[in-house]
């Protein structure tokens, strides 16, 4: 028998920290490459880093910039938890059940190559300049992408595992959440991982387009004054919030779903 | 309670079409330790599939008691599989508890089980750092928790050395001398099912029908390498030549 112990994960360390210092650098090279181009081109087409990060920290003074995100990234949460859950129904539906997935494909086909702009505007034409609409408009463009990967995550489930499941009465509550799920979660965590990426570029979109506030709407303001540097402050902000989440949310959550897969 | 086991099936269609078994009866009285012996392809598998409930879609029956659909019976069972079929996402001990409903679930019963099996200091290691034996002893310690009183083994100690092999066929034996669940163990290895049980079934290549009904009457324990069993499994071949490849 093999058992890994402590000494293998001591055989870890050095490529996490190795990795650690290749991930500092990678930032330390943009922010060179950023600050030499700001050097050679004209200061108001590219200001340099330095002049951004001041700016961020006035726009975070005056109290627009945590409004205008905090709105935005309430947005991002409400279209990405209905995107999820609705997706992921229709895709485990469409993965298990054969004729339901024949008769859905071509809607769901509409749905993944309609762009996102259309939908957007109908949504405001249909629902009027709301929130719902916004919300409905970003949700509907995400949707399609969890479908496809949860309906390959449902088509990959194992039957013998489920047999064992069949076999020895295991409830269906207990089936689907220690049996069931556990196979789907490196499907759901990709879905995730693309879903809020997408969903991020989207929201803006629908706030420059129907929104007076949030980070989109606040953006169009910068364009129409020709206001790089507050465009690029507010990026910066944003990049920060991504980080974290991926950090705060995404890691550990993945840490903690597919730990069994790194002692193996 | 289980005190007997009718299974009487007339055919058996598999998906495609092909008929994998045939005109096949076998009963069993409760406690017995029946091993199925067959080529392979028989049906073996399809069968076991029958008694524990998963493949209902059968020309025929399965009966407990003489009366009633086994299916329809409140009873215990357990399916050791060829592959242990283990959840790799559960610890050892969390795999065995998955099959105990809430309130069979007690620490003591489960730790004392995994002693019994060889298994203590495992309980918080995932499958997947086991090797196959010991992979194959928590198969055997999650079938033995909820106390069967039917036990349906298909092939489980194949692809293991025999040293392996032989540590867990003298496991199987003491768990079921305490137990004494019902047992069908199919096997295509004379030697095994001679060395394990109180009556070996032999039966024919697809489709599969019995065709032989042999009960060992030699006494345990036994050494499956012994000359006993050896006696035994000779004169099964000199009387029977073609008994393996499912002639009668």
């Amino acid at each position: 028998m093999q058992t890994q112990g402590p000494s293998a994960e001591v055989g870890l360390k050095p490529s996490v920290q190795s990795h650690k210092a290749l991930r500092a650098g990678s930032f330390l090279l943009i922010f060179i490459l950023w600050q030499v181009a700001a050097l050679v081109v004209d200061n108001r087409v590219l200001p340099a880093p330095i002049a951004v990060v001041k700016r961020l920290f006035i726009d975070l003074a005056s109290g627009e910039l945590l409004s205008n995100l905090t709105v935005t990234l309430i947005r991002v949460a409400f279209s990405f938890f209905f995107a999820m859950l609705l997706g992921t129904a229709i895709g485990l539906v469409m993965g298990s059940k054969r004729r339901l997935d024949v008769l859905l494909d071509g809607l769901l086909m509409l749905g993944l190559n309609v762009p996102a702009l259309v939908t957007i505007i109908l949504c405001y034409i249909w629902f009027g300049l709301t929130e719902v609409a916004a919300v409905v408009a970003v949700a509907v463009n995400k949707i399609p992408m969890v479908v496809v990967n949860m309906r390959e995550g449902a088509r990959a489930i194992d039957s013998q595992l489920m047999e064992v499941a069949r076999v020895y009465r295991i409830s269906r509550s207990l089936t689907f959440r220690s049996v069931y799920m556990p196979q789907l979660s490196p499907y759901l965590l990709a879905s995730m991982r693309n879903g809020l990426a997408l969903i991020w570029k989207i929201v803006l979109v629908v706030e420059l387009l129907g929104r007076s506030d949030g980070v989109g709407f606040q953006l169009s303001v910068f364009f129409q004054f020709f206001d790089i540097e507050g465009i690029l402050s507010y990026t910066l902000a944003f990049v920060l919030v991504i980080y974290m989440i991926e950090w705060l949310l995404l890691r550990p959550l993945e840490r903690s779903l597919s730990g069994w897969r790194q002692v193996g | 309670m289980i005190n007997s086991i009718q299974i009487d099936i007339q055919k058996k269609l598999h998906s495609n079409g092909l008929c994998t078994i045939r005109d096949l009866s076998i009963s069993t009285s409760k406690g017995e330790f029946v091993a199925i012996v067959g080529p392979s392809g028989a049906g073996k598998t399809t069968l076991l599939n029958i008694i524990s409930g998963l493949d209902e879609q059968i020309d025929g029956q399965v009966l407990a008691n003489d009366t009633l659909p086994l299916a329809q019976l409140e009873h215990n069972r357990s399916f050791v599989f060829q592959e242990p079929r283990l959840m790799p996402w559960l610890t050892v001990r969390k795999n065995i508890e998955l099959v105990l409903s809430s309130e069979q679930n007690q620490q003591g019963a489960v730790q004392k089980l995994l002693g019994e099996v060889g298994l203590q200091g495992f309980e918080h290691v995932y499958p997947g750092q086991l090797s196959g034996g010991m992979q194959r002893r928590v198969g055997l310690a999650r079938a033995f928790i909820v106390e069967p009183e039917l036990l349906l083994l298909d092939e489980p100690f194949q692809s293991l050395d025999e040293p392996t092999a032989n540590d867990l066929r003298a496991l199987l034996l003491r768990l079921t001398k305490k137990q004494k669940p019902t047992v069908f163990f199919v096997t295509h290895q004379l030697r095994e099912a001679v060395a394990l049980a109180d009556r070996v079934i032999f039966v024919s290549a697809r489709p599969a029908s019995v065709i032989l009904d042999y009960p060992v009457e030699l006494n345990r324990p036994r050494q499956i390498d012994g000359d006993e069993v050896t006696q035994v499994c000779n004169g099964l071949m000199k009387k029977y030549p073609d008994l393996l490849s499912g002639k009668s």
